[in-house]
């Protein structure tokens, strides 16, 4: 039997592969463009110039709030679903690598998990200059912030495993899972006040994590508002949940792996 | 478990199965790569396999490095053993330079962090790729990529060392040094499994031969008569 201090030991052993996957990534993607690392300020400006200019001029709309409302869900929105359909392939692309050395599989979800937060983490800069520029400053609910964005990581880390767990056995599951995503978007209240909607309506999407995340930071960063901690029990059972039984099966399929997909 | 004080790994009856696409898609057949395998590995051995393309030599090694559960049968392994594959370049990135890939490479093949970096200078004369070793992967010869891939693999701290020589590609001269190194590490106490078609190798270097024919090893007999039965039953097919 393995003690105690070799187990941890291999788990600071894998923390050093996954992180060093992220920052290998990293550096491969800024050095395939021009611009590298601009990028990652450049994309999310050119994409909040997009809806400016679109609700702003294209719509008429006078509220200049709602560019900013939908500014805002979108990036929590693609901090979640990029790094769940990159996930769904992590396996099966990573099929060469694991035939040839003996690593646990779920280095492979966790490095791209990273890399996209740590993407995230400077959009979210420009995200707070720009509310900053349009107005919202922040508040003493802000501090409640790093928690909420933990709690989101969990969601990605759940959806992430289990998309990455389940890919190489039904590969099917990769043009499933774009649909479902799809669907999600606009269920998760990004282009609307989900407070909005019919009471019933809304207590079914109610259990959609991304709706409450996305809901609940919203109104931390725009409005200054604490979040309802009863409501955010619902990611975190949910997330706990799907995040346990997906590293279990990942852990179990760990030999099986190189050999399918 | 019961095995000899010198064995160090014990594979008895392995069977190892890939599921097949079948005519429909849930109709699926399994095709048996190994069909029943038993050797012993004890500490310090040299064990060459020999085998017909397709006999199941490169699953048998991944079966032995702990990569892939075998279906039948059992490897026992002494509690604690290491097991690398000399990978020759396998998981490079390639926009990333040769330096950023010793770093991954060695992280990926179970090294510890600082032992790599303490490790750098040596791993960087011995693939001997000049100035190339600040340049990405991408640009590198697969000469080159093997040379690095080789030196990497070279410092791994491990009990049993197994090599797929069909990976491996360089020029003559790379050959030569790395059949020496090989040599070098296979005096000491390391343990060596390697995969080769090249019976000049073989004889050279193993101690022991074990000839796999369609998924089964056959009655291990001395080197020399395994390479003349493996040549005699080669010609004739």
């Amino acid at each position: 039997m393995e003690s105690s201090a070799t187990k941890i030991m291999k788990f600071g052993h894998l923390f050093h592969v996954v992180a060093y996957r992220a920052i290998a990534e990293l550096r491969a993607e800024a050095s395939r463009t021009y611009a590298g690392y601009l990028w990652w300020v450049i994309h999310p400006l050119l994409m909040f110039w997009v809806y400016y200019i679109a609700f702003n001029f294209v719509m008429g709309s006078r509220t200049e709030n709602f560019a900013i409302f939908l500014f805002a869900g979108i990036v929590l929105w693609q901090w979640f679903s990029v790094s769940v359909l990159r996930c769904s392939g992590s396996l099966i692309a990573a099929k060469p690598l694991m035939q040839q050395v003996n690593l646990h599989k779920s280095v492979f979800p966790f490095s791209i998990i990273l890399v996209n937060t740590i993407k995230f983490g400077v959009t979210l800069a420009i995200l707070i200059v720009v509310l900053g520029f349009a107005g919202f400053f922040p508040g003493w609910a802000w501090v409640t912030l790093p928690i909420l964005l933990m709690i989101q990581l969990l969601v990605i880390l759940a959806v992430g495993c289990f998309a990455a767990m389940i890919s190489p056995f039904i590969p099917d599951f990769q043009h499933v899972l774009t649909t479902v995503l799809h669907l999600m978007f606009f269920v998760s209240g990004i282009i609307y006040d989900l407070s909005l909607l019919p009471e019933r309506l809304g207590s079914v999407l109610g259990l959609n994590p991304m709706a409450i995340m996305i809901d609940e930071i919203r109104n931390v960063l725009m409005y200054n508002q604490f979040p309802e901690w009863n409501l955010l029990m619902i990611p975190v059972v949910e997330s706990v949940f799907l995040l346990v039984i997906s590293i279990k099966l990942i852990h179990r399929y760990d030999k099986v792996y190189p050999k399918i997909g | 478990m019961n095995m000899p004080p010198n064995c160090i790994a014990r594979l008895e009856h392995l069977g190892l199965g890939y599921r097949q696409q079948g005519v429909l898609p849930w109709k699926r057949h399994v095709f048996w790569a190994i069909e029943d395998i038993s050797f012993d590995i004890q500490r310090g051995d040299t064990i060459g396999i020999i085998g017909r393309n397709g006999a199941g030599k490169s699953s048998l090694l991944r079966v032995i490095a702990g990569i892939i559960n075998p279906d039948r049968g059992s490897v026992e392994r002494i509690p604690g053993t290491k097991t690398t594959m000399l990978s020759f370049g396998a998981g490079f990135e390639p926009r990333l330079t040769g330096r950023q890939n010793i770093i991954l490479n060695g992280l990926q093949l179970g090294m510890e962090k600082k032992h790599v970096v303490s490790r750098m200078d040596q791993i960087i004369g011995l693939a001997d790729i000049g100035e190339f070793i600040d340049q990405p992967v991408r640009t590198y010869s697969s000469g080159m990529r093997a040379r690095l891939g080789f030196a990497i693999a070279y410092f791994v701290d491990t009990d049993i060392l197994l090599i797929d020589e069909a990976l491996a590609t360089g020029d003559e001269a790379f050959r030569e040094k790395a059949s020496s190194l090989i040599r070098q590490k296979i005096s000491s106490d390391l343990t060596v499994v390697i995969v080769s078609h090249s019976m000049h190798l073989i004889a050279n270097t193993c101690t022991r031969v074990i000839q796999i024919e369609n998924g089964v090893s056959l009655e291990e007999l001395s080197p020399q008569e395994t390479i003349d039965r493996y040549r005699s039953t080669a010609l004739t097919c």
